[in-house]
């Protein structure tokens, strides 16, 4: 059977996972991720992978490994031998042929790459046109804050795949309701960090720079103004910093009607895939 | 002008440099009295991570700078080094031990075991935290659970005993506590299920000399908290390293959580003595008192963290006491005399229990524990302080405490042991997004009372370490090694290093220079001010 795809929270989905055998998600590719043995899998995964990286694979100590491209992991073959050799300089200890013999080495990223695929977009309920949603994106100037295929300016997310990353649900909350969710960062010395966080910022010199945050420390900020600019500033400069939570530097999209939205959704859907 | 290269030594004596002692146990006694040497992991036996050093100070830590780094192998560093007479013994992951010339950086040695490609470490990364010195020998323990005695002037192997089996779960990645004819260690291993204990070895010859196991046999006092064989692999190990009174003669050594981490329902009682500071005999080995912070603990709260030896006036009365941050949220003032609780309180945001009762013992909220379903609750498995050292300073009479700020949704899920398998019973999905948070905290030390914070935007693994210069160093994830104000928290210095900060800082002093050390992702750094920083 085929597992119901769906947004977050996985949790919802694990508990389907252990009714199901086998299971399968999409891969990027298109082809299906089929575990053997997913109850198995599920309880080799959170004894050797859920201390670090948690129970769903959003991340922890270690990386989230719910995403669809992993950055050290091209293939399947790769994933297994960082499993079983470990990353070295980082806290990925190898798994060791004492602890998870080959068999369940790869039962182990399959099970992980599955937890990516479950991230893939679902594509049903798409009821708009790829075409129009096309003309509406260029015409609308979204690539002014987005970039497709090279070309745009990246304020925003960057958009090429997003129709592997995201749901026609989602991509229809992020423009109606775009800080509903925005994403966190779970990569090295900003682990944890919402990004695209709009900042108004006040310097004790009285300059004002709206935009958005790039990066953070105790005693630094580092920000990309809405006219693109790079700014950085030390918090000892700073005479009032707010963080928008909540908010989103994506303009508003009232103007659109419902059916420009499913146009948008039919096409950002696409992105990735093809069309 | 000190030398202490083995040929420069060679030459002045004219013939192979003689045996003599250079750490004897006095002088890690008075350790207090020499605060150009860093000779305990904790600085001194009371483990109060603070140095005497006040050259460095809140007028001008402004001007730090970087005097010289050494780039380690592979892997997290969350290590202490040690300074005596002129040589800085450093570990490096896993278990390598390399001595540096402590004015230069220049390396003398570097020893490293030989271990198998099949070495355990579960539930722990590959990590180590320093070494312990003797006489003229330091002693480290390794992730295949060998404590090893070198020679201190060349890194050679004076002995290696195997103090517990590797192929069952069992490690070393804590400093050994050296004391008078006993090096103590404790082991790692609770996620595997295995039976923690706490070892007393001769520095001579490696012999052991007493072993007390945290988990009570059948008959033993405490045994009637556990149900049925859970004790057999009932985990509390006890990987961190552990404080010395040496008046009282008495040695405080803090215990690790129980086994299975989350599920509670496999070992039914308060399963003594996992989460405990225990006060021992350090002759005997025997049990003198202990105190649970936990009482059969669901969420993995080990007990392992810095015990803080501190004398001070309680209710108008002289009064030795042991404090500490446990990694449950709660902060707590015992008497290290008897163990008696004489104060508790929350120092950071926790949702599992109402408070502590008379006893010190924690008013579980109902409903708190890990569940097939998930139960969100704070602080997360790795608490809200962890094996990263607090400081306390006898100036300001602060406790300083990086905190970590964080809840996690709890799993509960069936387990059987295997041997040298994880031995979970669940897991945790840590909080995703900016609502966890960090801050080096500063507590009144009798009372718990937080005087000031310094936030920090991730959950620290870094410790900290107060001066006489009316500072603290720590160091954050984001890359931050810093100082701030010890009465008032403000930030009067960062320099940012370019990777986590995962170790202790400490200090030295050489050729008349305060030295300031800490490490961030590859790199230990030492920074000094600059009326020294072009002549080494």
């Amino acid at each position: 059977m085929r597992i119901a795809k769906t947004t977050w929270p996985l949790s919802l989905l694990l508990p389907l996972l252990l009714l199901a055998a086998p299971a399968t998600a999409q891969e990027p590719g298109g082809a299906a991720i089929e575990i053997d043995d997913p109850e198995r899998a599920e309880r080799l995964y959170r004894a050797h992978c859920g201390r670090c990286h948690g129970v769903q694979g959003l991340g922890g100590e270690g990386p989230e490994l719910a995403q669809l491209v992993l950055p050290r992991v091209a293939d399947q073959t790769q994933l297994e031998g960082i499993i079983r050799d470990g990353i070295a300089g980082t806290g990925m200890p190898g798994a060791r042929a004492t602890i998870l013999d080959d068999e369940a080495v790869a039962l182990v990223a399959t099970y992980v790459l599955w937890l990516g695929a479950q991230t893939t977009a679902d594509a049903s309920g798409v009821t708009g046109d790829a075409g129009r949603g096309h003309d509406l994106y260029w015409a609308a100037d979204c690539a002014s804050c987005h970039i497709v295929a090279g070309r745009g300016t990246a304020v925003g997310p960057e958009l090429t795949i997003i129709g592997l990353r995201r749901g026609a649900e989602y991509l229809r909350e992020a423009l109606r309701a775009p800080a509903a969710r925005l994403p966190v960062s779970r990569t090295g010395l900003r682990s944890g960090f919402f990004e695209y966080l709009p900042m108004r910022i006040v310097t004790r010199d009285g300059d004002i720079y709206n935009g958005m945050r790039m990066n953070e420390d105790s005693f630094t900020i580092q920000m990309m103004t809405l006219s693109g600019a790079f700014v950085s500033l030390r918090k000892s400069d700073i005479a009032e910093m707010e963080k928008r939570v909540g908010h989103s530097l994506m303009p508003l999209t009232q103007d659109l009607g419902d059916d420009d939205v499913e146009d948008l959704v039919a096409y950002l859907t696409t992105l990735g895939r093809g069309s | 002008m000190r030398i202490w290269s083995i040929a420069g030594a060679a030459f002045l004596l004219g013939s192979a440099p003689a045996a003599t002692a250079q750490v004897p146990y006095e002088r890690l006694v008075e350790a207090d009295a020499e605060p150009e040497s860093w000779l305990t992991y904790s600085g001194n036996y009371a483990s109060h991570r603070f140095s005497q050093l006040d050259q460095i100070n809140d007028g001008n830590v402004g001007d730090l700078r970087v005097v010289w780094a050494y780039q380690m192998d592979d892997g997290l560093i969350e290590t202490t080094p040690i300074v005596a007479d002129g040589v800085m013994y450093v570990t490096e992951p896993p278990s390598t031990v390399t001595a540096l010339d402590a004015r230069t950086g220049r390396r003398l040695w570097k020893w490293t075991p030989q271990m198998g490609s099949d070495v355990l470490h579960i539930g722990f990364p590959e990590v180590n935290r320093g070494v312990a010195i003797l006489d003229s020998t330091l002693y480290v323990g390794t992730l295949d659970a060998h404590l090893v005695a070198l020679d201190a002037r060349s890194g050679a192997v004076r002995w290696d005993v195997e103090v517990a089996d590797n192929a069952i779960g069992f490690s070393l990645t804590l400093a050994p506590l050296a004391l008078d004819g006993k090096i103590i260690v404790g082991v790692s291993g609770a996620e595997a299920g295995v039976r923690g204990f706490i070892d007393a070895y001769d520095p001579e010859t490696g012999e052991l000399l007493w072993r007390t196991y945290t988990i009570p046999a059948p008959g033993e006092f405490g045994s009637d908290t556990w149900g049925g064989n859970s004790w057999e692999t009932g985990g509390g190990s006890t990987w961190l390293t552990g404080s010395y009174d040496p008046e009282l003669d008495l040695l405080y050594w803090p215990i690790g959580n129980p086994a299975p981490d989350w599920n509670g329902d496999l070992r039914p009682g308060d399963n003594l003595y996992t989460d405990c500071l225990l006060a021992l005999d350090p002759d005997t080995g025997e049990i003198v008192w202990w105190f649970q912070f936990t009482p059969h603990d669901t969420h993995d709260w080990d007990a392992n963290q810095i015990q803080v030896l501190v004398d001070a006036e309680w209710e108008g009365e002289p009064r030795k006491l042991v404090v500490t941050a446990n990694r449950n949220a709660f902060y707590y003032v015992l008497d290290r005399e008897t163990g008696e609780f004489l104060h508790g309180q929350e120092y950071s945001k926790q949702t599992w229990a109402e408070g502590l009762d008379e006893n010190g013992r924690p008013i579980v909220i109902p409903g708190t524990d890990p569940t097939e379903e998930g139960n969100l609750v704070w602080p997360s498995l790795q608490g809200a302080a962890n094996w990263f050292s607090p400081s306390y300073s006898p100036i300001t009479r602060l406790f300083y405490q990086p905190t970590r700020i964080m809840g996690a949704i709890y799993y509960k899920a069936e387990v059987e042991y295997e041997p040298g398998q994880p031995y979970y019973g669940g897991g945790e999905q840590a909080l995703r997004g900016e609502e966890a948070g960090g801050a080096v905290k500063a507590l009144d030390v009798l009372t718990g009372e937080l005087q000031w914070e310094f936030p920090l935007q991730t959950p620290p693994w870094a410790g900290v370490m107060a001066t006489a210069g009316n500072l603290v160093f720590g160091g954050s994830e984001e890359g931050n090694i810093f100082a701030l104000n010890a009465e008032t928290g403000e930030p009067l210095w960062n320099f940012q290093a370019g990777g986590a900060v995962r170790s202790g800082p400490m200090s030295y002093e050489i050729d008349g220079q305060q030295r300031i050390v800490n490490s961030a992702g590859g790199t230990m750094f030492v920074f000094g001010l600059p009326t020294n920083g072009g002549r080494q």
